[in-house]
């Protein structure tokens, strides 16, 4: 897949997050500097969006509180995340490494350097963020020589990352961090299923803005995506759907993201969440 | 970031708009009418607004549940696939050869809810007793400016005008139908303040679809597998077990419960161990399902037979750039 379209599924993911914002679902002060416009999604893609968020958030959580004299974050395709200006400022043990193509990393740079908060945030985090420019492809490339000081727990975080990857790209990359981190812990959302009537829509739907998942078909299930993660040896690997995942919220939350919009099914949203997952190794 | 605000247009909309019958008003014209939108084509403001008026003639005389005759060939959800719709009608015969009986959902979540809407507005008008059609869940004011057909009218026209001419006309909708006095035909499902179908006739359904109540309820209920009344997670309607089906049918000397409003992958699906059937009739849903569409024959003697159809080839649509649904990327 080109860097082109791929970088313009960062787009995508941040006009859902900022569709996602609008409708209150979650706050987030900093994304406004990121994205100004979105059109609005339909409330299942709010719904999902949300879940997304809280998921990957919750196993940033799960990392940070099981690690909190040292940790790293690595964030694989990192785009217009805005997790490491929350996190830096109250973890002050924490190491954060965003990585994307130079194109993107340079628009995040400008954004932090027009902006107060952030770049007093990156300032006062006294070197501990870091956000690299390449081509994950070229992660053994000599001339991508950065700096990683990940001899402390460390998690990868890929959200819709290595899957439009090549499996055996995405082994290389995960490959690479493994070795550098002795203790690595990985959090991987993706989607699932491609190969059902829904899924091959799905893939065909993509087909059509040019994005394919060739890392999707070597691990299309929950089942092989958690062999795929105890091939690396981490002892446990969680891994749900997304829908499942929106089952598990709590009450109170689930009640309070059903009054925010009028969802006028449920199929549809149950199809589409199913076909999404969230692994967590560790 | 510009691709957001545009990813949501459609295309040369309004070049390909507008019938050439600007000034014609009588039922001769509808033919000419039926020919422009089979063509994918919209019909004028002006001509929306003679249609609709033509409409309440002919649907405010039908009852709350109005009674209609096997054979007739049942529909589910429609939502503005238009080409798929002209697929079902050449799956299922071409009406007036066939009657036809549809369960509501016309509007909302795809391209051409103007064209569906209105196609199948003319069709009853040309033809009032060999096609019914029910108010759905989407045929109201409140639903369809969240899913669609509000933007699609406002695009297309200009205005909101011709979205509050059929909204107007959605509340003229018979909300029920009961074929040979023994299948009762509903969008949703069945309602607690409802035990026998006598409830239904007293209500006074010209109204907005409102946001609870009996006529709600019908236009927004799903059958279960628990027993007895639940709460519905859309946030209206119930949901309505085995048990409730049962007492239903017995109580009204019903043979089926036929409705539509979920999506089934096969395009129908039985539940209640037959006592009730849903039946879909938007394949590939919002351009991203990949379900089968379905429609349910009835012979005279009410023994039903289910065409199962595809989406209509994309290499049928007219040349308007398609936006693909959204994911999570």
């Amino acid at each position: 897949m080109s860097k082109h379209l791929i970088r313009q599924t960062d787009d995508d993911a941040a006009g859902s997050r900022l569709s996602c914002l609008k409708k209150k679902y979650y706050e987030d002060k900093f994304l406004n500097l990121f994205i100004q416009r979105a059109r609005p999604r339909l409330p299942l893609i709010n719904i999902g969006t949300y879940c997304r968020i809280k998921a990957v958030n919750e196993c940033i959580q799960d990392f940070i509180s099981k690690n909190r004299e040292a940790c790293a974050i690595v964030s694989l395709g990192a785009g217009s995340d805005t997790t490491p200006f929350h996190l830096l400022p109250t973890h002050v043990n924490l190491d954060y490494y965003e990585i994307d193509f130079e194109e993107s990393v340079a628009a995040k740079q400008k954004v932090i350097d027009s902006n107060e908060e952030l770049t007093r945030i990156v300032s006062e985090s006294n070197g501990r963020y870091h956000l690299y420019g390449m081509d994950l492809r070229k992660i053994n490339d000599e001339r991508y020589n950065y700096h990683y000081d990940l001899n402390k727990p460390t998690l990868l975080i890929s959200e819709c990352c290595l899957c439009y990857l090549k499996p055996q790209e995405a082994d290389e990359i995960l490959q690479f961090f493994i070795n550098k981190a002795p203790k690595t812990s990985v959090v991987v959302y993706e989607p699932l299923y491609l190969d059902d009537s829904f899924g091959r829509v799905m893939s065909e739907n993509f087909a059509m803005r040019g994005i394919s998942m060739p890392t999707v078909e070597a691990y299309p299930d929950l089942v092989s995506q958690v062999k795929r993660f105890e091939h690396y040896g981490f002892n446990k690997v969680i891994a749900k759907s997304l829908f499942t995942y929106y089952n598990e919220l709590d009450k109170d939350d689930k009640e309070r993201i059903s009054r925010l919009e009028f969802l006028d099914e449920l199929e549809e949203m149950i199809l589409l969440l199913s076909h999404y997952g969230i692994i967590y190794a560790y | 970031m510009d691709l957001e605000t545009d990813a949501h247009m459609e295309g040369s909309d309004s070049i390909r708009s507008f019938d050439a019958t600007e000034d014609s008003g009588n039922s001769d014209n509808l033919d000419s009418w039926l020919d422009t939108l089979k063509q994918c084509k919209f019909l004028s403001q002006k001509n929306v607004e003679k249609l609709c008026s033509m409409a309440k003639d002919v649907l405010q005389y039908e009852q709350n549940v109005q009674p209609v005759q096997a054979p007739v060939t049942i529909c589910g959800d429609v939502h503005g696939q238009f080409h798929d719709l002209l697929e079902l009608f050449s799956v299922g015969g071409p009406c007036p050869d066939t009657n036809y009986l549809f369960m509501g959902d016309y509007v909302d979540r795809g391209y051409y809810s103007v064209e569906s809407v209105s196609y199948l507005v003319a069709m009853k008008v040309r033809y009032p007793k060999r096609i019914t059609i029910l108010r759905g869940n989407h045929e109201s004011r409140q639903t369809t400016q969240v899913y669609g057909f509000y933007d699609e009218c406002l695009r297309k026209y200009g205005n909101a005008t011709v979205w509050r001419m059929f909204t107007d006309l959605f509340d003229y909708f018979p909300i029920t139908a009961l074929v040979d006095n023994k299948i009762f035909c509903l969008h949703g499902g069945l309602s607690p303040s409802i035990d026998s179908i006598d409830n239904i006739r007293s209500l006074n359904r010209f109204q907005e679809v409102p946001h609870d109540g009996p006529m709600s309820d019908l236009l927004w209920s799903d059958p279960d597998e628990r027993s007895n009344w639940g709460v519905s997670p859309r946030g209206a309607g119930f949901t309505f077990g085995q048990d409730i089906s049962e007492q239903f049918n017995h109580r009204n000397n019903l043979s089926l419960i036929s409705r539509a409003h979920q999506l089934v992958m096969e395009g129908y699906a039985w539940s209640h161990e037959q006592q009730v059937v849903t039946i879909f009739s938007a394949p590939n849903y919002c351009y991203r399902c990949g379900n089968l569409a379905a429609i349910m024959e009835l012979d005279e003697e009410l023994y039903p037979t289910f065409l199962q159809f595809d989406p209509c080839p994309r290499a049928n649509e007219p040349s308007v750039t398609r936006k693909t649904p959204d994911y999570f990327l």
